[in-house]
């Protein structure tokens, strides 16, 4: 369900996304406060989703009240998955009392657990052009930390329809509304990794073999179970409509176990499982589960290669 | 609790038990029922053969119901029957109940009721039952469905259904094994036909291993399905709570409650 957001008075039609490239915390601090009193001049409220440390920073300047709330991004901010659905529940939370409302958004960058992580934040950000292309209108502005990665910077500019640059806002002319997501190409699996095709019939099968791989590991209880309800949801998704049978690949990397799930079918809608399932709606609960369920997930699908989506889990330490 | 299990033979069952056999074409129905009414006498058990058996109502004129000349259901000639064992003195009612398939849409829907009846008519009171299905007569599907509502098989080709409910004390039911998206649509007919019949389903799912999203659909929908009724489960582990609540079922339009 689209919440209903009231159009931000600064931001004209439509939802605007703005990259904002800085160097060290006095500069990000500058941008941003900028940002929120820009806001609170123009009677619109600002949600701020950013890492705690630099949340700290923020309220330093300016205190958490009705109109400015800095919100716990903790359970989200590693799981890219997850964020378009947590950025919907903070929009519409507050904008209650009828305020048009901007954001602060920054992905934990300098925490990252690994390159597949920094490539599905990336990713996000991309969706969210697409997420809130049909509304509601709101602003998000994107710190970026260039002293993270400075040769990420254009990969951010990619997925930013608009940039900050020297206080002012320009057109990003990297971004392609139209283009499809430039992803990196998955990583080959680990040596070694077992490998197993399943049909119709065969979901217990699928669980047995990630079963085995995760016991080598460590990988039991709850977190075991949690991996098998999303691990049937995607082979579940290959025999119904991904050719009627898939191939698994289970193998270990670093601290990650690593299931892979490949099938002829194709995943039209990109932002499919990062929409909050609505009760009364039939189905379409399974790669919302398992992008709710899995530390991180990445899902590739072209109509002529298929899909592979590749489930990830921390292994125990 | 009554425990699911598999049997080799009749010689394996015991009183409460409620058996799904699955018969090949060369089994004689016959033949069943003459070892059927032997077992029953051998040990003091009061014998009951419910099925159009014309030659077997001559054998045993006393002892064979024919489902399309009962007056009232199934399930209140099968309890008269067994009070009636207790009145006479046997120790117990055998019931052996040849299914034959009937040409309406609501078959397995109607199967499924009677069933359920039959379960907790063979848990409540210490009958034996015993439900034969002559597999070239069915539909596969249908008889997983029907095997789901049986804790107990038998037949050189026993029917070893994902998940089984049956009933488990006066007030309840469990389920045991595997609810994935093979087995959902039964599920949520098992839960619509016990539905139908009792405001609140109490449903102890210690035993269920696995429980997935579909399983969970299935039981939104049936719970749904009818007003006004409510489905307590039981014994339900924190993945599948945390996993009711993300799908957004977790809600006063959705009666189910569920607890560890």
């Amino acid at each position: 369900m689209t919440p209903s957001v009231p159009t931000s008075a600064t931001a004209g039609a439509g939802y605007r996304h703005e990259l904002y490239p800085y160097t060290g915390r006095d500069e990000f601090v500058e941008g941003t406060v900028r940002f929120i009193r820009d806001a609170l001049d123009g009677g619109e409220a600002v949600v701020v989703a950013v890492p705690e440390d630099k949340a700290s920073l923020l309220r330093a300047e300016i205190r958490e009240d009705g109109a400015v709330r800095y919100v716990d991004t903790s359970r989200v901010a590693h799981h890219p998955g997850r964020l378009i659905a947590a950025w919907r529940e903070w929009l519409q939370e507050h904008a209650s009392e009828g305020r048009p409302v901007r954001g602060i958004g920054e992905a934990p960058w300098d925490t990252v657990r690994s390159q597949a992580e920094a490539q599905e934040l990336r990713y996000h950000e991309w969706l969210l052009n697409k997420a809130f292309a049909e509304g509601p209108a709101w602003w998000l502005l994107c710190p970026y930390d260039l002293a993270q990665d400075k040769a990420a910077l254009a990969e951010m500019a990619r997925c930013h329809p608009e940039m900050r640059e020297n206080g002012r806002t320009v057109r990003c002319e990297s971004y392609d509304p139209q283009a499809p997501y430039a992803f990196t190409p998955l990583t080959d699996p680990c040596d070694p990794y077992d490998e197993f095709a399943y049909t119709r019939g065969e979901l217990s099968a699928v669980r047995e073999k990630i079963a085995a791989c995760a016991q080598q590991h460590g990988l039991t209880g709850r977190r075991l179970r949690e991996l098998h309800l999303a691990a049937t949801e995607v082979a579940g998704n290959s025999i119904r409509h991904g050719g009627g049978h898939g191939v698994l690949r289970t193998w270990s990397e670093d601290r990650w176990l690593v299931c892979e799930f490949r099938d002829s079918g194709y995943i039209e809608d990109p932002l499919a499982g990062r929409r909050r399932p609505d009760p009364t709606q039939s189905g379409g609960r399974g790669l919302w589960l398992v992008h709710q369920l899995c530390d991180l997930v990445e899902i590739r699908s072209t109509p002529h290669e298929g899909t592979a989506i590749r489930l990830h889990t921390a292994l125990p330490e | 609790m009554r425990a699911p299990r598999t049997l080799m033979s009749l010689d394996e069952v015991d009183l409460g038990d409620h058996i799904c056999q699955v018969l090949d074409h060369t089994d004689d129905v016959l033949d069943r029922s003459r070892a059927f009414v032997a077992d029953g006498a051998l040990h003091g058990d009061k014998v009951v053969i419910v099925g159009p058996v014309q030659q077997a109502e001559s054998e045993f004129p006393r002892v064979v119901l024919d489902p399309a000349r009962l007056e009232g259901s199934l399930l209140a000639a099968v309890r008269r029957e067994a009070a009636a064992a207790d009145r006479q003195g046997f120790r117990s009612l055998r019931v052996l109940h040849h299914v034959t398939p009937r040409c309406c849409a609501e078959q397995t829907e109607e199967l499924l009721r009677s069933e359920l009846d039959l379960e907790e008519f063979a848990a409540d009171t210490g009958a034996l039952v015993v439900c034969a299905y002559h597999g070239a007569d069915w539909d596969p599907s249908a008889l997983q469905q029907i095997g789901c509502v049986h804790p107990h098989w038998l037949g050189s080709r026993p029917i070893s259904p994902a998940f089984r409910v049956f009933r488990a004390g006066k007030e309840s039911w469990a389920v045991d094994g595997i609810v994935d998206s093979d087995g959902a649509t039964a599920f949520g007919a098992v839960l619509c036909a016990l539905l139908a019949q009792t405001a609140t389903v109490r449903l102890l799912c210690h035993a269920l291993e696995f429980f997935d999203a579909s399983g969970m659909s299935a039981l939104a929908d049936a719970v749904r399905f009818l007003p006004d009724r409510k489905v307590v489960l039981e014994g339900v582990n924190d993945t599948v709570r945390l996993s009711w609540e993300l799908s957004g079922f977790a809600i006063p339009d959705i009666p189910v409650v569920m607890t560890p």
